[in-house]
This record gives C-alpha cells, sequence and structure tokens, in this order.
C-alpha cells in the first residue's frame, strides 16, 4: 500500500501533463462539468460547483502529501489548495487544454507541485523529486472577470470551512455580516446577541448551542440567496421595500423571523412559475 | 436563430361560441438552468392562478413576446430583483412552443361573463388573493373535460385588439396534445438589454 502511495505521489509530482490527467480521470478525482459550468455562467452558484467538482483531488492530494510531510505540516495542504483554487482560475491554466476540468486540475497540481518542492528544500528531503509543469495555450488565454474569479474564492472557503469544523461559526458570521451587508447592531438583533456577546464570539468564545443552530441557519439563508441574486447586488436587496414582502424589507422578515418563509417566496420568483 | 423572426409571428386564437381554437405558436419563460423546460410538475405541485395545489397539472403560456417579457419584468418588480441581479442560472430563458387545440373561452366579455367573472376582468383580479375566485373557474372548467383555457393575461394593459398580443393559454398538460418545443433563446438573446 505505501508503494502504491509512493508510486501515485511520484507520479503527481513529477508526471506529464497526460499522465496526470489520466490518473485524476482513472481514479474519478474529478466531476465532469462543474468546471465548465462555471466557464459559461461565471455565477457564485457555478463556482460552488466547481469547487466540489474537484474537491476528491485536492483531498486525495492531502493524503498522498501526508507521506513526506512533518506532522506540523500535515494539515496545510488542504488549506493552500482551497485558498490556490481561485488563483489557478485566474492563471492561464483555465481555458488551456480544451477541458476546463482538466486545466483546474492541472492547475491545482502544479500549485501542490510548487509548494512541495519549498517544502521538502526546507525539510532537507533531497529524496523527493518534483518536477514544473506550466499550461498550454498561453497566447490563446483569455482571463476570468475578477469578479468571478471572488466567487471561485469565496466558495472554496466556505467549502473549506465547512469540511473543517474548527472556526466554523466564526467564518460563517463573517461571511453573513458581508454577504448581506449587515452593521454589528443588526447582526446583534437577528442573532438575538448582545453587542459584547458577538464580540466576543468573533474573538473566539464558546458558543451555545441553540445559538449556534441559529448562526448556520442564517449562514444557509445568506448562501442560498447568493446562488440566486448575484453577491454584489445582496446587501442593496436586503435593504429595498418590495411588494412582494408587503412593501417590507428582507431585513424587516429577518428581524420577524420569517427567514423560511422569505426563501419560499423567492424559490417559488426564482422557479418562474408564479402567474400573476 | 434570431428572436426577431418570432416577435411578429403569432398564433391563430379563432373564437366559436364557448370555445377558442389556438394554432400557432405560444411562449413561455423558464430558468436558464431548468432542464424540464415543458414541465408542469411545480404549478401541479404549488397551483397556479387557474389550478389548486395538488389538484392538476397546468402549463401556462404566453401568446407573444412581448407578453412574457411583460411578466419577466413585473417578475422583477415584484420580487425587488433587477433581472439583471438574477444569477445566471436563474435568468429566463424563452421557450418557442407550437400548440394546436381548442380551450375553454375565459378571455372574451361573453366567456368571462359565461364563467361569473366581470368584464373588466383581470382588473381587480391581481395578486394571489384573487386565485381564491380564479382557482375554482379552473376546476370547473378541468371538470367539465376541457384541455385548457384561453384568458387574458394580467400583466397586459389592455385587452383588445389581436388576441395574441394579450392572451395567455393555460394548458391541462394531462389532457391537452403536448406542446411542441420549437426553440430556446437564452435571457440575453431574447431580452432587450
Amino acid at each position: 500500500m505505501a508503494n502504491e502511495s509512493t508510486s501515485e505521489l511520484d507520479l503527481v509530482l513529477t508526471g506529464s501533463r497526460g499522465h496526470v490527467q489520466r490518473w485524476f480521470e482513472f481514479k474519478g478525482l474529478v466531476v465532469r462539468g462543474g468546471a465548465t459550468a462555471f466557464a459559461g455562467l461565471q455565477s457564485f452558484r457555478a463556482a460552488n460547483g466547481l469547487v466540489i467538482s474537484v474537491d476528491p483531488l485536492m483531498h486525495r492530494f492531502e493524503a498522498l502529501a501526508n507521506d513526506v510531510l512533518h506532522d506540523d505540516q500535515k494539515g496545510l495542504v488542504s488549506t493552500l489548495l482551497h485558498v490556490e483554487l481561485a488563483s489557478v482560475v485566474a492563471s492561464p491554466w483555465f481555458g488551456s487544454s480544451g477541458s476546463y476540468t482538466a486545466d483546474v486540475a492541472l492547475g491545482l497540481t502544479a500549485r501542490f507541485r510548487v509548494w512541495i518542492s519549498e517544502v521538502v528544500e526546507a525539510n532537507d528531503a533531497t529524496d523527493i523529486h518534483v518536477a514544473p509543469i506550466s499550461p498550454r495555450g498561453h497566447s490563446a488565454w483569455r482571463p476570468v472577470p475578477s469578479q468571478a474569479v471572488s466567487y471561485v474564492a469565496a466558495a472554496s472557503m466556505d467549502r473549506y470551512s465547512s469540511e473543517l469544523g474548527l472556526e466554523t461559526q466564526r467564518y460563517k458570521l463573517e461571511r453573513i455580516q458581508s454577504l448581506l451587508g449587515l452593521r454589528p447592531g443588526e447582526m446583534t438583533q437577528l442573532l438575538d446577541v448582545s453587542r459584547e456577546g458577538l464580540r466576543k464570539w468573533n474573538a473566539g468564545f464558546a458558543i451555545a448551542p441553540e445559538r449556534s443552530t441559529r448562526i448556520d441557519d442564517l449562514y444557509n439563508l445568506a448562501i442560498w440567496l447568493a446562488t440566486h441574486i448575484r453577491p454584489e447586488a445582496l446587501p442593496a436587496f436586503m435593504r429595498r421595500q418590495i411588494q412582494a414582502l408587503g412593501g417590507q424589507t428582507p431585513l424587516d422578515w429577518l428581524r420577524s423571523r420569517r427567514w423560511d418563509e422569505l426563501r419560499r417566496i423567492y424559490e417559488r420568483a426564482f422557479s418562474l412559475e408564479v402567474s400573476r | 436563430m434570431s428572436i426577431d423572426r418570432y416577435n411578429n409571428t403569432a398564433a391563430t386564437f379563432v373564437l366559436n361560441e364557448g370555445t377558442i381554437q389556438v394554432n400557432g405558436t405560444l411562449f413561455r419563460a423558464i430558468p436558464h438552468g431548468s432542464q424540464t423546460p415543458l414541465s408542469s410538475q411545480y404549478a401541479y405541485q404549488y397551483g397556479g392562478r387557474w389550478n389548486a395545489p395538488g389538484s392538476y397539472p397546468v402549463l401556462y403560456t404566453s401568446g407573444s413576446v412581448a407578453g412574457v417579457r411583460a411578466y419577466v419584468d413585473w417578475q422583477a418588480s415584484y420580487y425587488g430583483v433587477d433581472l439583471a441581479d438574477w444569477a445566471p442560472e436563474d435568468q429566463p430563458d424563452l421557450l418557442v412552443l407550437s400548440i394546436q387545440g381548442s380551450y375553454a373561452n375565459v378571455a372574451t366579455n361573453s366567456g368571462l361573463t359565461f364563467y361569473g367573472l366581470p368584464t373588466s376582468y383581470p382588473i381587480g383580479y391581481l395578486g394571489q388573493e384573487a386565485w381564491t375566485f380564479t382557482q375554482p373557474i379552473g376546476a370547473t372548467i378541468y371538470a367539465d373535460g376541457w384541455a385548457g383555457l384561453v384568458t387574458r393575461s394580467a400583466t397586459a394593459s389592455s385587452w383588445s385588439g389581436s388576441m395574441h398580443e394579450w392572451a395567455e393559454v393555460a394548458l391541462f398538460t394531462e389532457r391537452a396534445q403536448s406542446p411542441v418545443l420549437i426553440d430556446r433563446f437564452d435571457y440575453r438573446a431574447w431580452y432587450p438589454q
């Protein structure tokens, strides 16, 4: 098993683009369609799909790297790859081969190789060999708009935080506040906590389970809204008086705990099945 | 193929006592990400103007591109989200359908009167509160064995002139001859940007 793992790591670190591509496709480490859908739509929802499509590959890299890393370095691979995913999409890798899925996977491989080469050098692990790879077709590169890249960054960190568990609630608090454009006073109202309590949560103090559930619910609603309304338009939407909400704002509805009702109304709206 | 060719393409609506014979092109908006453009399951589950939730499936269509545009504009305004701010997966694709069939007349003054609605309809009947009046009428029409009904669009501003400009056709999909999907346009291809 150790030999198989070592040969897999060797392929990942030194194999050609074609060999690596055949490996991740044969092993089922990427899901086709996610990256292609993102290339077409460049939305936050499509960015979530892209992240999910390469998540198994990132975790496989993490497992392979464990064989060559020191204990205090092992947790870094997943962090690194989730952070680097957006930079891959923003790089000439994306769109370089005719398969967006392969482009993202190979771009992550390239990032992984660079990091491993730096670490093994620092570790004096001279028996680990790493060969750099670069994308084809630089001349035809058309950059993805920065807004779309930011969607990938956010989606990747959302995914990472949900996998990580630790620190998740603090991350979710930040995401709720930034996605919905909420002021601290509005956060305390929605989460039924004092300003001092919110400050302590943000500082890393423990959050009671019932409060934690409320954070989860509000976070899930914020992410759901961001997959249906462009994230950059969400803060203004939250403060808009809306006919379908009886002339109130979405923020008013959140304050009056009509979270599920708000979501149901917009599920129907976006289905385009509401007859007037 | 450009949307322009459909802007002036109209189905014929031929009135014959309580029946309206429809033959030709109708239109419908669906989310770009929808993989089931002709599904009436959502309307079946949640109901609509002419069907109560869980009663019978209905496919709601419009007689003109302008009618669909008015509908999505109303949606955007009513729900407070500019169409350009909708996620691309939700932005409305335009379906072009071909149908042929005979449907109950809930469109002309005589048809509205027959079903107990005022000739000013849909004025005074906007919003889902009015569905308590219209859903029982739809149920009666369904129980009478019709394949659907032709009615006035609630997003039109007048209901005179060529019927295709202001009419909607609600197809009872269990009975109606299946519409043929002849075209589908991305939001950016059919909606004025």
